[in-house]
């Protein structure tokens, strides 16, 4: 919920607070949001494609420089796409891992002892590659939390690089500079040992490896031992060659940390922030922009003055929009349709299809039609309260990110008695079921407030495309809830009932993308 | 998006506030706000508070939000309905704008009235030919109005 207003405030707390700067170069100057199909102007700014169009459409000039822009202009930038979607998928964790910092310094601080007392001074353990990886990780985020704790207040903090140097060095040097040499640097300078003659960063030679080696030599044991040492560098240089290095070792990085925090706090499952896909590369995805080719024409726009009602209308229809409501409706339907088609088609690097071009446009003029509310429409009336929950709910829903869960929890009062009003009409026409329908309800009761949660909704997903005020289409729903909860109802403990939810919503979510 | 747009300038503003102003919606109502302004001490409204009444229309940042005073004020470019006419609340408003910003300008068209634009002509009058009558008269009035 609190994801739909992040600040770039959030990172002055921090130990960087330079992040700041990154946070807001990340966002569109209309909406503040961070940047959603980001298009490049003539003079030079970039914002999103949707908030840019709309402006252009009333007045055509710049924002931010006021010279003249015309939509024609616009191009897309999609390297820019990718490093803020790179980013707010990092945000979170980012977020946490600097703030977190203060907590754990005790913690982080044995866990590091641990980890170089094992691999410094007991070089001849028997470690798998796995193993060799997974300490590689406790080091980085050792060396990151050991110099998190350093500067405490952040306006310390003017040159954050220097100080973890210095930390670093005083505390355990050979293994500090190591890590955070692969976290900083993106090129490292390789050398080769002259006695396994292998490839190594200098300085991992110079304070490390060279003993190692002789170590190894005078044991005999050279051939096998080199191996994993070898992968462990080259993954870690990999990884920093990367462009996306920093979302790779950040990743790591979290994941490290979530294994080790999830005893002490539970963050990790509180936090409404989705993880962040490991398996999304945008970098394939930015190389491959360029292939992209455009499936769907550019929408002209309409000289509305000389178009008559029923060339609008003829308009409307071969869009396959409806073509109901007043002149101005209609106009407008059109011009937001020209808006989120054109930006979807011609900026886009993955463009949505039609019918979801169509939902969004429905959502949004539910959301811009003036609420005079029917009286009888209940849900018009929850609308009209315009309590706090409700007014950040809406404005997902204006972008089409609603979160029905919250938005359930925060109605579900109303929302059951819906359900009971659908369920007497229904009751009324088919008196057969009536019977049927008690037991059910009295049941799904019984197991706990999920079933509700989940049946409200698929009420709410359906309601809200019925425009939210058709008391048989909700019957109908009810009918198919009804047959859910049924099912629900066999399964026999509550853990295969959560499993079957799960399930659900995850089919639910599947569907919403 | 107004929706958002705007409860994020609130945020911005209870995170980071400025010295020289506070403002936040009235009641629940996200689309209608009320500030402050201290008076610039720099200015002969050194000392006040004025309060302004601050509309957000439905299409924001699209459109310019409307602002107005309720403090009684001595300006020539502030009517005695305590309109504004200032550039970047009309035809130079651009959605790259913030609240705080304007909140900004107002405070610095307090310190460097515009009188070759005045929405009160005789203020403006006054303001070019006699200043220290501009000044003691917007002193006088911050004394009775605003403290």
């Amino acid at each position: 919920m609190e994801r739909s207003i992040t600040d770039s405030t959030d990172f002055l707390k921090t130990r960087i607070p330079h992040l700041a700067q990154l946070d807001t170069l990340l966002r569109c100057h209309i909406c503040k949001d961070f940047l959603k199909i980001p298009v490049l102007t003539p003079c030079g700014h970039t914002f999103c494609s949707l908030c840019i169009r709309e402006y252009i459409n009333n007045s055509a000039k710049c924002p931010l420089c006021l010279t003249e822009l015309r939509e024609s202009m616009l191009r897309s930038e999609f390297l820019v796409n990718e490093i803020t979607e790179c980013y707010t998928n990092l945000r979170p964790s980012l977020l946490e891992c600097l703030q977190k910092v203060k907590e754990k310094n005790v913690v982080t601080e044995l866990v590091n002892d641990s980890s170089l007392i094992e691999i410094d001074s007991d070089p001849d353990i028997e470690m798998g590659e796995s193993q060799t990886v997974s300490n590689d990780d406790i080091q980085i985020v050792g060396s990151h939390e050991a110099s998190n704790k350093f500067p405490s207040s952040p306006k310390k903090i003017s040159k954050p690089n220097g100080a973890v140097n210095k930390k670093s060095r005083s505390t355990v040097e050979s293994m500090f500079s190591k890590t955070s040499k692969t976290v900083k640097s993106p090129t490292q300078q390789l050398a080769q040992c002259p006695i396994c003659q292998e490839f190594f960063p200098l300085r991992v030679l110079e304070r490390s490896h060279l003993d190692e080696c002789l170590n190894l030599q005078s044991l005999g044991k050279l051939p096998k031992r080199s191996k994993p040492t070898i992968i462990k560098s080259k993954s870690t240089l990999s990884s920093s060659m990367k462009k996306v290095s920093n979302s790779t070792t950040d990743t790591r990085f979290q994941s490290s940390n979530r294994s080790k925090s999830s005893s002490s706090s539970s963050h990790s499952s509180n936090s409404p922030s989705p993880q962040p896909k490991d398996d999304i590369s945008y970098v394939s995805k930015y190389l491959s922009s360029s292939s992209n080719t455009q499936k769907e024409e550019r929408l002209p726009k309409l000289d509305h003055t000389t178009l008559s009602m029923t060339q609008l209308r003829q308009k409307l229809a071969n869009l396959g929009l409806p073509s109901a409501g007043s002149r101005k409706n209609l106009i407008d339907r059109y011009s937001h349709y020209e808006i989120i088609w054109n930006s979807n088609f011609c900026d886009s690097l993955s463009p949505i299809d039609v019918s979801d071009l169509k939902r969004q446009l429905a959502s949004w003029e539910a959301s811009h039609a003036p609420i005079t509310g029917t009286g009888r429409n209940t849900i018009g009336d929850l609308m009209k309260r315009g309590d706090k929950g409700y007014q950040k709910l809406m404005s997902n829903f204006r972008n089409d990110k609603f979160e029905r869960r919250s938005w359930i929890e925060l109605y579900s009062k109303e929302f059951k008695k819906l359900i009971k009003e659908a369920k007497k009409t229904y009751t009324k026409a088919n008196k057969r079921s009536d019977s049927n329908n008690e037991g059910v309800d009295i049941s799904t009761k019984a197991n706990g407030r999920e079933p509700e949660i989940l049946r409200d909704e698929k009420v709410i997903t359906e309601v809200t495309s019925t425009q939210l005020d058709n008391p048989t289409a909700v019957a109908e729903l009810d009918i198919k809830c009804e047959d859910e909860s049924n099912t629900e109802h066999h399964a026999t403990s509550d853990d295969e009932l959560s499993r079957d939810l799960s399930q659900h919503m995850t089919k639910n979510s599947k569907q919403d993308n | 998006m107004s929706t958002k747009r705007i409860s994020k300038e609130l945020n911005d503003l209870a995170k980071d506030p400025i010295t020289s102003f506070s403002a936040g919606p009235v009641g629940d109502d996200l689309f209608h706000w009320q500030a402050s302004i201290m008076g610039p001490a720099d200015s002969p409204y050194a000392g006040g508070v004025f309060f302004l009444s601050i509309h957000f229309p439905t299409d924001y940042p699209f459109k310019p939000p409307k602002i107005s005073f309720t403090t009684k004020i001595y300006h020539p470019n502030i009517n005695a309905n305590g309109n504004i006419c200032l550039d970047i609340l009309k035809d130079q408003w651009s959605p790259a704008l913030t609240l705080s910003k304007v909140l900004l300008s107002i405070c610095s068209l307090l310190t460097d009235a515009n009188p070759d634009d005045p929405l009160v002509p005789e203020i403006a009058h006054i303001y070019k030919t006699d200043r220290s009558k501009y000044e003691a008269t917007a002193r006088e009035w911050t004394k009775k109005y605003a403290v």
